[in-house]
């Protein structure tokens, strides 16, 4: 008895002994663990180099070896990341980004620069190691490449700073205007600098391409001060080099006889397109050509195609110049008849050939449509009245004269899309009615756009036509549902006053959710007060919209309220924002006391609801 | 039952379950990652590295690549670099660098069979001789590639005309004490054990073991040549004394039989204490063998070390010639910890018991051995 009491307290203090064993071996690891990953392993003896590979006299001299190093180099720790730590990368790189900009604002450059620096690399490190893209990620890369660019030119950095802003257009977005002015300005600066201290740069070069900068960010932004400035300061520096005179007059030389409402805006536009070929956007300036009879008999499709040109254009007042790219042409083919479409687009170019099916440039794009279906999503096409008011910064100018309607032609642009085949430039030559040269992308550009990021896809996203009916709006919307700058895109594509005839059957209240988050994160910073405007009135003009405003939820009033907030406080004392404030609002108070007492309801909504009732 | 506990014990710290059959695991080294290497449903490769967080393994990493891999080893590289060389089932020889995982640092098409085993000398801990790279395949063929020579491997050793092919189960490298001297030692599966020395380009040695070989391994790869453990298929090893070499009889062996007759899949040294090593078998379970600081008694359940003898050499009484003697094995723990073949395990070379293993059952569990120093 004494002995198995024994044995058993014996195993039992054992048992204990190894729970302890087992707990210290537990902390003993975790000790380890913090210790080897931070710190950097000793970096063993390297072998000697030369030692030669078995069965050769003589150390390989090839350079597949990793040359072994006399020093013994830092290790540095795995630098791989797992998801977790990726994420902290990233609240870094924003951290170091606003440390950047206060330094930016203090004036101190040199360390804002090292801040922005070390952003970028973090922000590198996470784009390359996350599994998806990001654009909210590769926003902050292009804000952080800019500002970096904006303080190397205050370091007076000038190729540093051509650097950074030539990868923001090249990367991120090919129309960022400070990224573009940024680039001339400090070419310009480069150049003086140059000047003044007798260095012989290919200036040349530099000059031309300061020039088209400046003349492309003006054509976006026609106010801007500091591009006017400076384009002046080119033109002042190109005149005393005459021989640049030259190449530029070539390039505005095409100015089309006819049809158009001013030449300036479009050369430039057409030299913006022959220049943007680095760029991944292209552009494919088609301007109006003459008489529509004539091209219908040339047309292989002849009869009775319906030929209607969109353009979606801007109201006038619009500075972006995004939506000149939206304009197609589209030929509504018959069924029975050659389907032959041909859109012009920037990069979205759809051709049907007889019998091939539509190939979409946008090879992200989910619209693997067959012909058939293809015909069914045709864009239609605007009348053209609208494009009387427009302003020249299209660069698609449909057919500005009145008379000529829907019938007007464009130029059939016949791409070849199949994979690596050349982009033929057809037919505009012939066309002698005051064509300009069409800058057809080179395939192999499109090609590459294929294969690039989604932000190139973005990009192309952004080209395709507008939505005309609901049940392209809904397409459209589901394909980019994930990023907010397709959807910004997208809404950006609308006519304010197509927004009653597109959403004719009443807009479900999810969309208009989304809308106005869109209208709050892009329009506000982005657009014009006045297109704002336009557009908040269309939408609230849509069927049944009173019924979605009584439906809003927390936080659509919320954006309502910023989004009002912003309009007044840009616009003043102008009585018609309130007025339109109102349709989008609900006094929810009554609203919640039991049936709506629809006497209470401001006189508007009250027209509205009662409107909406009766149908 | 006292003495069960004083043994050592093993502490399994994860299990992770995995969606791909794995084939193998390594330690990368200097760090606390381990990569697993395998085969997806669909046939592709899986390289996928875990790091170990607080005691739970974590994936960091997950590749996908076009063939499925089944043996890997990060001998032939330095420190510095830590490259992964993989062997997969085409055939192929992959040398990948684990950050920049798309592309292979070298590649060559090593044999058209699968690559049955690999193993790399002249890297990390291994600072003598050339970095090279073994590999055995389905083909019969062995063959050594050197990195820096593309597309030409530095010897190959293969079966003579008319003899038949058989498959190359594993390999080993030995003896790398200075920059000339290696030994490679490959087990094929009719149970021929060949070594080969590579500064002569010669057939060193070879007997016949009976049983096909699953596993061969020196006790280490940058002494002297002392010890090598040789696993085979019906649940026995022998462990070879390679210190003395008698003209007829070769190298003594001694030779144990596990008890349940399964295949013995792998044998692994501890790093840190060379006469200490483990196999796994058939049943899932692991061996501990070796020799204990203080003084075990004979009767251990199942950990095994090995004692030296007294005397390592003696004279074989007709010839006069020195004989070497091999001492004993003793068992120093065992543990069933899967119901699968453990097919894959490999020890911590910076934490001394810290290892981990896979098994068929498509898990791969990480263990702390404790009480082995």
């Amino acid at each position: 008895m004494g002995g198995k009491t024994n044995s058993s307290i014996d195993a039992a203090l054992l048992v204990r002994a190894n729970a302890e064993e087992t707990r210290r071996q537990m902390q003993e690891l975790l000790a380890w663990e913090k210790d080897i990953k931070s710190s950097t392993p000793s970096p063993s003896g390297t072998p000697d180099a030369s030692i030669p590979v078995r069965g050769t006299k003589t150390a390989p001299t090839t350079t597949a070896a990793v040359p072994r190093p006399e020093n013994p180099v830092v290790l540095l720790p795995y630098r791989d990341k797992s998801p977790e730590q990726l994420e902290v990368t990233l609240k870094q790189a924003l951290i170091l980004k606003e440390k950047g900009n206060a330094y930016f604002q203090r004036k101190v450059y040199v360390k804002a620069e090292l801040e922005y620096s070390r952003a970028i690399s973090l922000l590198d490190e996470y784009i390359s190691q996350s599994s998806f893209q990001s654009s909210a990620v590769s926003t902050h890369l292009s804000t952080v490449l800019g500002n970096r660019a904006m303080t190397l030119i205050k370091l007076e950095k000038y190729p540093d700073a051509i650097a950074d802003s030539s990868r923001i257009l090249a990367h991120f977005d090919s129309k960022n205007i400070k990224a573009l002015w940024r680039r001339a300005h400090a070419s310009i600066l480069l150049l003086e600098s140059s000047i003044s201290s007798n260095i012989n740069l290919n200036d040349k070069d530099l000059l031309v391409e300061a020039k088209r900068d400046l003349e492309f960010a003006l054509v976006l932004d026609p106010k801007n001060l500091l591009v006017k400035d400076d384009l002046v300061k080119v033109n002042a520096i190109i005149a005393s080099k005459a021989t640049t005179e030259s190449t530029a007059n070539a390039v505005t030389s095409k100015i089309p006889k006819n049809g158009l409402a001013s030449g300036d805006p479009v050369s430039q536009k057409k030299s913006n397109s022959q220049l943007k070929k680095p760029s991944q956007r292209r552009r494919i300036d088609i301007l109006e050509v003459g008489d529509a009879a004539a091209f219908f008999d040339k047309s292989a499709s002849s009869k009775n195609l319906t030929e209607i040109i969109i353009a979606e254009t801007p109201k006038a007042k619009s500075p972006v110049i995004s939506k000149p790219e939206i304009s197609n042409t589209i030929f509504k083919p018959e069924p029975a008849a050659d389907n032959r479409v041909i859109i012009e687009n920037n990069a979205a170019i759809k051709v049907k050939d007889k019998n091939e099916k539509a190939v979409h440039v946008n090879s992200s794009s989910t619209e693997k449509t067959t012909s058939k279906s293809f015909t069914s999503t045709m864009l239609k096409i605007v009348q053209s009245d609208s494009f009387a008011s427009t302003e020249t910064t299209t660069p698609v100018i449909s057919p500005l004269n009145a008379k000529e309607k829907t019938m007007s032609r464009r130029i059939p642009l016949i791409v070849d899309l199949d994979a690596e085949k050349q982009v033929s430039k057809t037919k505009i030559e012939p066309e002698s009615t005051g064509m300009t040269d069409l800058a057809v992308p080179s395939h192999s550009e499109i090609v590459k756009s294929k294969t690039q990021s989604s932000d190139v896809v973005t990009a192309a996203l952004k080209l395709t036509p507008a939505p005309d009916t609901m049940f392209e709006f809904e397409l459209e919307w589901k394909m980019r549902k994930s990023d907010d700058n397709n959807l910004y895109a997208l809404i950006k594509l609308i006519l304010p006053e197509k927004y009653r005839s597109l959403f004719k059957n009443s807009l479900e209240a999810h969309y208009v959710s989304k809308i106005l988050q869109i209208f709050v994160l892009f329009y506000i910073p982005n657009e014009s007060p006045q297109l704002l405007f336009d557009t908040l009135v269309a939408l609230s003009e849509v069927e049944r919209f009173a019924m979605n405003v009584l439906f809003f939820s927390s936080k659509d009033r919320a954006a309502v309220t910023q989004i009002f907030s912003f309009l007044r406080a840009k616009v003043g004392r102008d009585g018609s924002v309130f007025g339109v404030e109102d349709l989008y609002t609900v006094e929810l108070r009554e609203m919640a006391q039991g049936p709506i007492n629809l006497a209470e309801l401001p006189l508007q909504q009250l027209q509205a609801v009662k409107n909406q009732m009766e149908e | 039952m006292a003495d069960a506990l004083k043994k050592p014990q093993i502490i399994v710290l994860e299990t992770k379950s995995l969606n791909y059959t794995p084939y193998d695991v390594k330690w990368i080294p200097c760090s606390a990652r381990f990569v697993v290497l395998g085969q997806y449903a669909r046939g592709t490769g899986a390289v996928a590295v875990y790091e170990l967080e607080q005691g739970r393994a974590v994936l960091v990493k997950e590749i996908e690549k076009p063939h499925a891999i089944k043996c890997g080893t990060f001998g032939a590289s330095t420190l510095e670099e830590r490259h992964l060389a993989t062997g997969d089932f085409e055939g192929n020889l992959n040398v990948y660098d684990l950050e920049r995982p798309d592309v292979p640092v070298f590649s060559t098409k090593a044999h058209d069979l699968i690559i049955n085993c690999i193993d790399g000398c002249g890297g990390v801990g291994i600072q003598t001789g050339p970095p090279e790279i073994a590999t055995g395949s389905r083909d019969g063929t062995v063959k050594v590639w050197d990195v820096r020579q593309k597309d030409k491997p530095v010897a190959v050793i293969s079966p003579a005309e008319g003899e038949q092919r058989r498959d190359a189960w594993t390999v080993a490298f030995g003896n790398s004490f200075n920059n000339e001297e290696r030994v490679l030692s490959a087990g094929y599966e009719n149970g021929d054990l060949k070594m080969f020395d590579l500064k002569t380009m010669s057939l060193l040695w070879e007997t016949n073991t009976r049983n096909g070989i699953c596993c061969a391994e020196f006790d280490r790869k940058d002494i002297q040549m002392n010890k090598m453990v040789v696993t085979s298929v019906e649940s026995s090893f022998q462990v070879f004394d390679l210190r003395t070499r008698h003209p007829t009889y070769g190298f003594t062996a001694l030779s144990t039989k596990n008890k349940d007759n399964t295949t013995i899949w792998t044998v692994k040294h501890l790093p840190q204490n060379r006469d200490i090593f483990v196999t796994s078998s058939g049943s899932g379970s692991l061996n501990f063998e070796g020799k204990l600081k203080q003084n075990t008694s004979k009767n251990q359940t199942k950990n095994l070390c090995s004692k030296y003898p007294g005397n390592r050499v003696k004279q074989d009484p007709k010839d006069k010639l020195n004989v070497g003697v091999v001492g004993t094995v003793e068992l120093l723990n065992n543990a069933t910890l899967a119901e699968q073949p453990i097919s894959a395990f490999d020890w911590s070379p910076d934490k001394l018991g810290l290892c981990v293993f896979s098994a068929f059952d498509q898990q791969i569990r990480v263990a702390i051995v404790t009480k082995l120093a």
